[in-house]
């Protein structure tokens, strides 16, 4: 069967002040975390796996020790068959990004690198509790094409308290002059129970709505401007470097969740279903030693309102938009009627536009998806 | 046990300004007699409802009897009715006192009398009651009481040589209270063997028993065994219990002539316990009832809506209960463009209206929305029609109305002579006339103004609260209905009228408070999709305008590593959100924000 992969990888040097991630401190434990997926990956083998695409993720992958992805790689083409061609992403830190693990990663088969950049301010990257400074993103940058990995997407973080739009600037700038073929612009998102949630909560930090909505529509401009398409809410690419495993989510294709926390969305006899591996590394061994047939746990059957939701949800993401023949086509009827007296307005709003058969979001509908989806949800 | 002498009873009620210690003396005199174990005691026992308990006020009348032994070995039963405190609650207090023959006036030592105060001892003496002053809180540092026990002779001319000086918090000197009690309330008077005659002052909704009436028995004898007939409607019930309150319900076998207590009767709805009305005995009537009260007249209206339009039923439920306990709030169903589903309530006041509310959230697990308060205005129509309004939005179209009509209330404030000045332009600006003021004893002044009673239901007290840094006390009532220049006031969202926010108001106030209630808008409707443009209007003329602007993002940033259940997630929590929201037209408005319009500045 056709799926993607995500591994999770849940080991960081430390937290970051936004991230609410499942994530562990790395204090040992990470050695004996390999062996653990290599269990898991070897209990795919009879699946008769494909997979177009394969990401690993974090957590920090690059600060595992040295040999962490070479060994995860070869139990990975042990038990799946990736594809010719097949995007082959690993996430990485700039600090721990050195140029012998490019090395490294580069010879096991890592062909596209996500780093986590965030912003170039070193006084922005303190206070989100980064343990990198600005200079090291082109270093890490540099490292990757040295060891031939041209594929490389930079993650940055607007609106965090305490950023302004003149700093923003400068980092787009920056950023920019790497010229890498891929950009993810995050708008901050607070999660409950971070140190930035509490910051927030007792005072001594503040968000400032207007001007984190100036800084995305300022990287909406510039990005463009530099060549660069928005074909998701929050990701650029130059023509034909769009991530194709992000994009597997976005159309609602298969895939493996590997890994304590990883989610997944497969298709079984009983329909389609999504599941998630344990958030601890102790129950996550415990389901490992199930039986199987029970590998996919924590399995939450889709109802086809439950589907066709989704379907609204994560193609609207995308600047191509819903594909109204594939949709009828998947749920036996339009979408218009699936949702009456939604989509009118909407267009009406000029929130949404039709593109041929595609219905998108428009630039502004972009800004506003949730509100837009609220529309889309049943009352109950 | 053998038939209480008459004169062994004294049947009592206590006046007192709110915070002058009416319910700790209560309490103490509770213990004194040993009527609850001091281990049961808790503080305030009268005060029964969470919320007249932190407010420290007293909302619904209790009544409990007690057991005194005097220095002669003498028994004697003591009823108290205790009554509320507040002007909204005068009719719990006129119904009480019609119970009794006495009552307990207790001033604070350090304080002197207050206006609502003054109006008790003056509903007590026009009833025939006989007043006893007693004063509080000696244990103050502050307390004057001398020139309080002077204060009270010159004010209101009562004697007041045999006043116990006492502390109700300390209990020095309650005992002495017990002693003026037996020889100054006089004992009731009234023959057993004569046709019964016995006065509704209260009635409540016990789940297990049906309405039970709260009465005085005037004349003759009521027990289990009477078949009793209600003298306004007729209806006839079998007596199932009659008891005491000691201070729980017990049973006693019957309640003859002078005696407090309650009937039960397996009567079915509150409606057939109509407070002011007369029980008597079927196989023998008595001729005439007892001279009942005034029906309490609602006075404060305004809309009471589900916070969620599901919730409708559950409002109505908890409605009829409520009235159940409380005959003078009236209910009854409106729809609202903007609200949907709800009712139109009316009260005796500002306070009462706010008790209710908090009723309905706390005891009914309720979230509703309310309206601004409205009173009952005159219309006469140029066809010659007269309509009364208590929501504004049947107001008739202004080109129909020959002239419109206001209350009016006379209006006392009592205050400390420092504040006189700023408290007068309070009550100019409100509309007032002035009629005359009194300078008294102690640095204090009574202040009187005729003012419309649509000026004073928003925020006029808390305003003299804070223009007086909570010395002055304020009592109306209210005088009759005069001519005044009234518009209604519309609130426009996005082009559409919310009837939810109309109001009626003086057409030279209506400019400042249009503006008020557009910017208090505009900070409590969130952004939305597009620019929201408020306006307030008078008949099609905008008078004021401000304007939400567009929300500018609203969307989640990242996908989570493919966790796709996590994002649905927090829409289903952000569309949980919106169920609080109310759409009108095409904008959604937080309950909120019906309430934010309602505290004006």
């Amino acid at each position: 069967m056709e799926a993607s992969l995500y591994i999770h990888v849940p080991f960081c040097t430390h937290k970051c002040a936004y991230c609410s991630f499942f994530s562990v401190p790395r204090d040992g434990g990470e050695r004996s975390y390999l062996p653990l997926l290599v269990r898991e990956l070897s209990g795919l083998e009879d699946l008769g796996v494909e997979a177009p695409t394969l990401y690993i993720g974090g957590g920090t992958p690059s600060c595992m020790e040295a040999g962490f992805v070479e060994g995860l790689m070869a139990a990975v083409r042990q038990s799946v068959r990736l594809r010719s061609g097949a995007e082959v992403t690993c996430e990485a830190n700039p600090e721990t990004f050195t140029p012998a693990l490019a090395e490294r990663w580069a010879l096991a088969g890592v062909n596209r690198i996500s780093l986590g950049a965030q912003s170039l301010e070193d006084g922005v990257l303190a206070a989100m509790g980064r343990g990198h400074r600005g200079a090291d993103v082109p270093r890490a940058v540099e490292a990757a094409r040295k060891a031939g990995i041209e594929n490389i997407s930079l993650d940055l973080i607007y609106g965090y308290p305490g950023q302004t739009l003149a700093g923003w600037e400068e980092t787009l700038k920056g950023i920019l002059e790497l010229d890498v073929p891929h950009l993810s612009c995050y708008a901050l998102t607070v999660e409950e129970g971070t140190p930035l949630a509490r910051g927030l909560a007792l005072g001594t930090l503040a968000l400032e709505e207007e001007s984190q909505a100036d800084m995305g529509d300022l990287a909406v401009s510039m990005l463009h401007e530099a060549g660069y398409r928005r074909y998701e809410i929050s990701n650029f690419a130059k023509p034909g470097q769009e991530s194709r495993h992000n994009t597997v989510y976005w159309e609602r294709k298969p895939y493996l969740g590997i890994g304590a926390g990883a989610h997944g969305y497969l298709w079984e006899k009983g329909g389609w279903f999504r599941y998630f591996h344990a958030n601890d590394l102790g129950a996550y061994r415990e389901e490992l030693e199930t039986a199987p047939e029970k590998r996919f746990p924590n399995r939450g059957y889709l109802s086809r309102a439950e589907r066709m939701f989704e379907a609204v949800m994560l193609s609207t993401r995308m600047a191509r938009g819903l594909d109204r023949t594939a949709f009828c086509r998947e749920f036996g009827i339009r979408v218009e009627d699936a949702y009456p007296g939604v989509i009118q307005p909407l267009l009406e709003g000029n929130l949404l536009m039709e593109r041929g058969e595609y219905l998108a979001l428009t630039p502004r509908g972009m800004d506003l998806q949730n509100g837009i989806l609220m529309k889309f949800m049943r009352d109950c | 046990m053998a038939r209480i002498e008459k004169d062994k009873i004294r049947n009592f009620s206590i006046i007192a300004h709110i915070d002058h210690g009416k319910s700790t003396l209560a309490d103490r005199l509770i213990e004194l007699t040993g009527t609850v174990a001091s281990r049961d005691m808790q503080e305030q026992l009268l005060d029964n409802m969470d919320i007249e308990k932190e407010r420290g006020i007293t909302i619904k009348s209790q009544s409990v009897r007690m057991l005194y032994t005097d220095e002669n070995g003498e028994e004697y039963v003591y009823n108290l009715i205790d009554t509320p405190g507040h002007v909204d609650f005068t009719y719990e207090v006129s119904r009480s006192l019609a119970a009794c023959e006495g009552a307990l006036l207790v001033v604070d030592a350090s304080q002197g009398i207050e206006a609502q105060t003054l109006a008790n001892v003056y509903l007590a003496l026009d009833n025939d009651v006989e007043v006893v002053p007693v004063i509080n809180k000696i244990d103050l540092p502050s307390a004057i009481p001398e020139a309080v026990r002077q204060e009270i002779e010159d004010e209101i001319g009562l004697d007041a040589s045999m006043a116990p000086l006492i502390s109700a918090k300390t209990g020095l000197n309650v005992e002495e209270v017990l002693r003026v009690i037996r020889d100054y309330i006089p004992a009731p008077e009234g023959d057993d063997d004569a046709p019964l005659t016995a006065l509704i002052y209260d009635s409540v909704y016990d789940n297990y028993k049906g309405a039970l009436c709260y009465v005085r028995v005037m004349s003759g004898t009521i027990s289990n065994q009477t078949r009793m007939r209600m003298m306004s409607t007729g209806r006839e019930f079998d007596v199932t219990e009659v008891g005491v309150f000691s201070p729980g319900m017990v049973p006693v076998k019957e309640l003859t002539a002078g005696e407090v207590g309650y009937v039960c009767a397996s009567i079915k709805s509150v409606g057939d316990t109509r407070v002011g009305d007369t029980i008597t005995d079927a196989v023998r009537p008595a001729q005439t009832p007892l001279p009942g009260y005034k029906k309490a007249v609602p006075m404060v209206f305004c809309g009471i809506y589900p916070a969620d339009g599901g919730d409708y039923e559950d409002l109505k439920e908890a409605l009829y209960k409520l009235q159940l306990n409380d005959a003078s709030i009236s209910f009854e169903p409106e729809t609202s463009v903007a609200l949907g589903f709800g009712f139109r309530c009316g009260f005796l006041g500002l306070l009462h209206m706010e008790i209710a509310q908090e009723r309905l959230e706390r005891e009914f697990d309720l979230s509703i929305v309310t309206t601004a308060p409205s009173v009952i205005y005159r219309v006469k129509k140029t066809d010659g029609q007269e309509l009364t309004i208590d929501n504004p939005t049947n107001l008739p179209n202004p080109a129909e109305i020959e002239y419109m009509e206001e209350p009016m209330v006379e209006a006392t404030i009592m205050t400390p002579s420092d504040y006189t000045g700023p408290i007068m332009e309070l009550c100019q600006e409100k509309r007032g006339t002035f009629q005359d003021m009194k300078y008294l004893e102690g640095g204090r002044v009574s202040i009187h103004y005729e003012m419309p009673l649509n000026e004073i239901i928003y925020d006029f007290f808390d305003l003299i609260k804070s223009k007086s840094r909570g010395y002055a006390s304020f009592d109306y009532e209210l005088t009759g209905y005069k001519r005044s220049d009234l518009v209604k006031l519309d609130i426009l969202l996005n082009g559409d009228l919310c009837d939810a926010f109309s109001i009626i108001v003086h057409r030279d106030k209506a400019y400042n408070r249009g503006r008020t209630i557009a910017e208090k808008l505009k900070d409590a409707i969130p952004r939305q999709m597009f620019e929201v443009p408020i306006q307030a209007a008078i008949g099609g003329k905008i008078i004021a305008r401000e304007t939400v602007k567009a929300m500018r993002k609203d969307v989640l940033a990242k996908c989570y590593g493919g966790d796709i259940t996590r994002k649905k997630k927090l829409l289903e929590k952000q569309k949980e959100g919106k169920k609080r929201m109310r759409q009108v037209g095409s904008v959604e408005v937080p309950s909120e924000a019906f309430m934010a319009v309602l505290k004006m500045d």
